[in-house]
C-alpha cells in the first residue's frame, strides 16, 4: 500500500564472526551505559539484589561528569 | 451546543475538544490538499496514513496562521474559533471519507502483519504503542519552566483577551514565530487548557507517521518502521516535551513533513510535493527559528538530489533540467514565503519590523553562547555521545540509545549500486549536513530540540540496518536476538524512567475526575498566583519577580509588569517606579529573584511605603503595596479595561478608557 523504493542492491556482504561480536559488544556497552545513566529505579533495585549497586553507582558517578557542564563553563 | 460540551465532566469534554480540534486541523489540511485534486488523486502510491498525517500537519500550519491574523484583529473569540473548527471538522468527515476507509484498511493490514510476526517483534510494537499512549498521562504533569513562563502563558493571554499583543514582561520575545502558542490559545478559547496541554500528543503521533513514511521511502519494512517509532518515542528529547507547554514539537512535525515531501520530489516531481516542501519548511522555521540554518541546507540537498536524477534520465541535457529545477525552486520558495507571511504581518503590526527578530533590539538570542571554548570543543568532539548521554545545561533530553547502539549495524547492509541513488544514504547525509551546519553556526548551543527534526532523520539508517539484520542474519542469529533484547530493554526502561517525571497516570485520572485541581498538580507557583487572583482588585498591577505567570487571572496577566518597569540600583528610585507605574502587589520567587529582595530592602522600605505580607508559599512571597504621600508629582499609571472588550491597557490614572477612545 505504501510506496516503497528499494535501492538497487549488488551483493550481500559476508562478515566474519568477530565483526558481529564487536558490534554486539558495542550495542551492549551503549545500552548498558544508558541504563546506568538513565535507568529507572527498578533497575537499581535489581542491581542491589545482585550486589552490584555500589559498583555501578561508582561507575555512574565516574561517567556523569563526562556528559555534563554548567552554563558558561 | 459548545457551552453544553464545556459543562460536561473534564474526562468527556477534554477528549471531545482535543479530537474535534485535531479533526479541524485535518479538515483544513485536507481541504487545501484537495485544491490540487488531480494531483492528490494521483497519490494513490502514498499511504492513507501518510496523507492524513500530511493533512493534519498542514492544517496545523494553516489554522495557526489563521488564528494569528484573527487575533491581531482581536477576533479570536469562541464563536469564531468554534464555528471554524466545526466547519473544518465536518468538512473532513465528508471530503476525507475515502481516505479514512483506506486508512482503516491500512491499519488492518498493519495489524495482520504484526500478528504474523514473532512474539519478540510483537513485544517491541506493543511497547512502542504503550510509550506513545503514555503521552496522555502527561496531563497530570506539573506545568513549569518555559511553558508556564511564556509559551503556554501567551496562549492564555491571547485566549482571555481574544487579542494578540506582546506578552507583558516578554514583550520583545513575542517577536518569535508563533505556531504552537496559537493552537494553545485556540484550545483555551474553547475552554480547554487541558486539550492545549495534550495537543503535543497528536502532533508527535503525526510526526511519527511522517518519519516512518520516510523510512518506507528508504525501503524499510514493518519491523524497521516499528523500530523507527520506538526510537522516536524512547528519545528523551521528545518525551520531555510532552505536556510541558513548550512548542518545539510543532517544528518537529513540520520539519519531518518537509523532509518527506522533499524526498518525494525525486519520485513524483509533482507541484504539490514542491509546494508542500516549501510550506512545511516555512512553517517549521516559523515554529522554531533555530530550524532556519538547518532546514535550508538539508532541503536544498534533497531537492538537488531529486533533479540530479532527472539530469541522468535526460542524458546530461542540462538546459531542460535547469529550467525545471529553477521552476521547482520558485514553487518551493513561494510555499516558504506563504508560510512566513502571517509572521511578517504580525511583526510588522506589533514591532514595525516584519523580519523581526532580525534587526530588532532583541535579536541577541539568535546568536547565543552557552559554554566557553573548551567545553564547546569537548561537546563537538563527542557529539554522538553527548546527544545520547548528555545532561548539559538546558540540553533538555537526548536521542534514544538505540540510535547509537544500532548505528554500526549499517556495515551489514548490502551496498547500493550507487550511494547517491539510495534515499537512505541521501536522507542521512542531508541530516548530517544540517547538524554540521548548526554546529558551525551556533557551536556552543547544544540542545537537541533546536534541530530535532534533522536529528530524528538519523533514526532511519540504524532502524533499517537493524531490520535488515533481524530478517537476514544466518544462524546462529545472536545479533538479531540481541537487537530485539536491546530494543525491548530500552523501550521498557524509557517508559518506567519517565513515570512521575513526565508521565503521571494517577494524577491524570485524579485531575480528569476532579479529585485533583490545577494547583495541586502544578504546585507552589500556581498556589501563590491563585492567592493573588482571589485578593486582587480588577486591574491590579502585579510586580512579578518570577518567571512563572500562566495562572494569573486575565486582567492581572494583561496588567503585569512590562519591559519598561525596570528595577534600579537605587532603592528609592525603584520604590518610586513601583508607585508611578501603578503597582499594588509584589510577588517574589525567592529561589530565582532573591536579588529583588536585596534591591528593595523590604525590611526597611521608605516611610511613605506601606508593605503588608499577604501570604507566603515558599519560595514565593506576596506583598500588598500602598503608598502615603509619595515624593512624586508624576501621574500614576493604571490598568483599565477597554470599553466592550476583554483587553486591559495601561493608561494614566483618572483617565477613563472611554474618554481616551473619544
Amino acid at each position: 500500500m505504501e510506496q516503497s523504493i528499494k535501492p538497487p542492491v549488488i551483493s550481500k556482504r559476508v562478515h566474519p564472526g568477530w565483526v558481529k561480536a564487536v558490534v554486539a559488544t558495542w550495542m551492549f556497552i551503549v545500552v548498558f551505559a544508558s541504563l546506568i545513566l538513565f535507568g529507572p529505579p527498578e533497575i537499581w533495585l535489581f542491581m542491589e539484589r545482585l550486589g552490584l549497586a555500589t559498583v555501578l553507582q561508582s561507575l555512574k558517578s565516574w561517567l556523569e561528569p563526562f556528559f555534563t557542564a554548567d552554563y558558561m563553563a | 451546543m459548545i457551552e453544553r460540551i464545556f459543562s460536561m465532566p473534564l474526562y468527556i469534554s477534554m477528549p471531545i475538544v482535543l479530537v474535534g480540534y485535531s479533526m479541524a486541523c485535518l479538515g483544513a489540511g485536507i481541504l487545501i490538499l484537495k485544491l490540487y485534486a488531480t494531483e492528490f488523486d494521483r497519490m494513490e502510491r502514498v499511504s492513507a496514513g501518510t496523507l492524513l498525517a500530511t493533512g493534519f500537519i498542514l492544517g496545523q500550519g494553516i489554522l495557526a496562521s489563521l488564528w494569528l491574523l484573527l487575533s491581531l484583529g482581536g477576533w479570536l473569540s469562541i464563536e469564531v474559533v468554534g464555528s471554524l473548527c466545526l466547519l473544518f471538522a465536518a468538512a473532513v468527515l465528508y471530503v476525507g471519507r475515502n481516505l479514512f476507509s483506506r486508512f482503516i484498511k491500512q491499519l488492518t493490514s498493519i495489524w495482520r502483519e504484526l500478528r504474523a510476526d514473532t512474539w519478540g517483534w510483537q513485544l517491541v510494537a506493543g511497547l512502542t504503542i504503550i510509550l506513545a499512549l503514555l503521552w496522555v498521562t502527561s496531563l497530570g504533569r506539573p506545568l513549569a519552566g518555559d511553558g508556564s513562563a511564556f509559551y503556554f502563558a501567551l496562549g492564555k493571554f491571547i485566549a482571555l483577551s481574544h487579542h494578540l499583543a506582546p506578552l507583558p514582561g516578554y514583550e520583545l520575545f513575542t517577536n518569535i514565530g508563533l505556531q504552537g502558542e496559537l493552537h494553545f490559545a485556540a484550545l483555551m478559547v474553547l475552554h480547554s487548557p487541558e486539550a492545549a496541554k495534550l495537543f503535543s500528543w497528536p502532533t508527535i503521533l503525526m510526526a511519527g507517521i511522517m518519519l516512518s513514511a520516510l523510512g518506507r521511502l528508504t525501503g524499510m519494512g514493518r519491523r524497521g518502521q516499528w523500530l523507527t517509532l520506538g526510537m522516536l518515542f524512547s528519545s528523551s528529547a521528545v518525551i520531555w516535551l510532552s505536556g510541558d507547554g513548550k512548542v518545539d514539537l510543532f517544528a518537529v512535525a513540520f520539519g519531518l513533513a518537509a523532509y518527506y515531501w522533499a524526498v518525494q520530489i525525486r519520485f513524483t516531481h509533482s507541484r504539490v510535493a514542491l509546494l508542500l516542501t516549501g510550506l512545511f519548511s516555512g512553517f517549521s522555521m516559523v515554529s522554531k527559528l533555530s530550524y532556519a540554518p538547518v532546514m535550508v541546507p538539508t532541503i536544498a540537498i534533497l531537492v538537488l538530489w531529486a533533479y540530479a536524477a532527472e539530469l541522468r534520465v535526460k542524458d546530461g541535457k542540462w538546459r531542460p533540467v535547469l529550467k525545471s529545477f529553477l521552476t521547482a525552486s520558485a514553487i518551493i520558495l513561494a510555499g516558504l514565503i506563504l508560510a512566513f507571511i502571517p509572521h511578517f504581518v504580525k511583526n510588522g503590526v506589533l514591532f514595525n519590523n516584519p523580519i523581526s527578530p532580525i534587526g530588532s533590539a532583541n535579536s541577541g538570542w539568535l546568536s547565543q553562547t552557552w559554554y566557553g571554548p573548551e567545553v564547546t570543543r569537548y561537546i563537538l568532539f563527542t557529539y554522538p555521545l553527548a546527544l545520547t548521554y548528555g545532561t548539559f545545561w538546558a540540553q533538555y533530553g537526548n536521542l534514544s540509545a538505540l540510535i547509537l547502539a544500532f548505528f554500526p549495524l549499517l556495515i551489514f547492509l548490502p551496498r547500493p549500486r550507487s550511494f547517491f541513488s539510495s534515499p537512505l544514504v541521501m536522507i542521512t547525509l542531508s541530516a548530517l549536513v544540517g547538524i554540521v551546519t548548526w554546529a558551525f553556526y551556533n557551536p556552543s548551543v547544544f540542545a537537541p530540540r533546536y534541530i530535532l527534526a534533522a536529528l530524528l532523520l538519523l533514526i532511519l539508517l540504524p532502524a533499517r540496518s537493524a531490520e535488515y539484520m533481524s530478517l537476514n542474519e544466518q544462524k546462529p542469529r545472536l545479533l538479531a536476538m540481541w537487537i530485539l533484547v536491546s530494543a525491548i530493554i530500552v523501550l521498557a526502561s524509557s517508559g518506567t524512567y519517565f513515570l512521575d517525571k513526565v508521565f503521571f497516570p494517577r494524577t491524570t485520572v485524579q485531575y480528569l475526575t476532579g479529585a485533583t485541581d490545577e494547583c495541586e498538580r502544578d504546585g507552589e507557583p500556581c498556589g501563590a498566583i491563585k492567592k493573588i487572583n482571589l485578593k486582587a482588585e480588577p486591574g491590579s498591577r502585579v510586580f512579578l519577580a518570577s518567571f512563572q505567570r500562566y495562572w494569573f487571572r486575565g486582567d492581572l496577566l494583561q496588567c503585569l509588569l512590562s519591559d519598561q518597569d525596570r528595577i534600579s540600583g537605587d532603592q528609592s528610585i525603584t520604590w518610586l517606579m513601583l508607585y508611578e507605574r501603578g503597582f499594588n502587589i509584589l510577588l517574589i520567587d525567592t529561589s530565582t529573584h532573591a536579588y529583588i529582595l536585596e534591591s528593595l530592602n523590604l525590611e526597611n522600605p521608605p516611610n511613605w511605603v506601606q508593605l503588608k505580607l499577604l501570604d507566603e508559599i515558599p519560595p514565593y512571597s506576596i506583598y500588598q503595596l500602598s503608598f502615603e504621600k509619595p515624593p512624586s508629582t508624576a501621574q500614576r499609571v493604571a490598568c483599565q479595561r477597554l470599553p466592550s472588550s476583554s483587553v486591559w491597557e495601561l493608561t494614566p490614572e483618572g483617565i477613563s478608557t472611554g474618554k481616551k477612545e473619544q
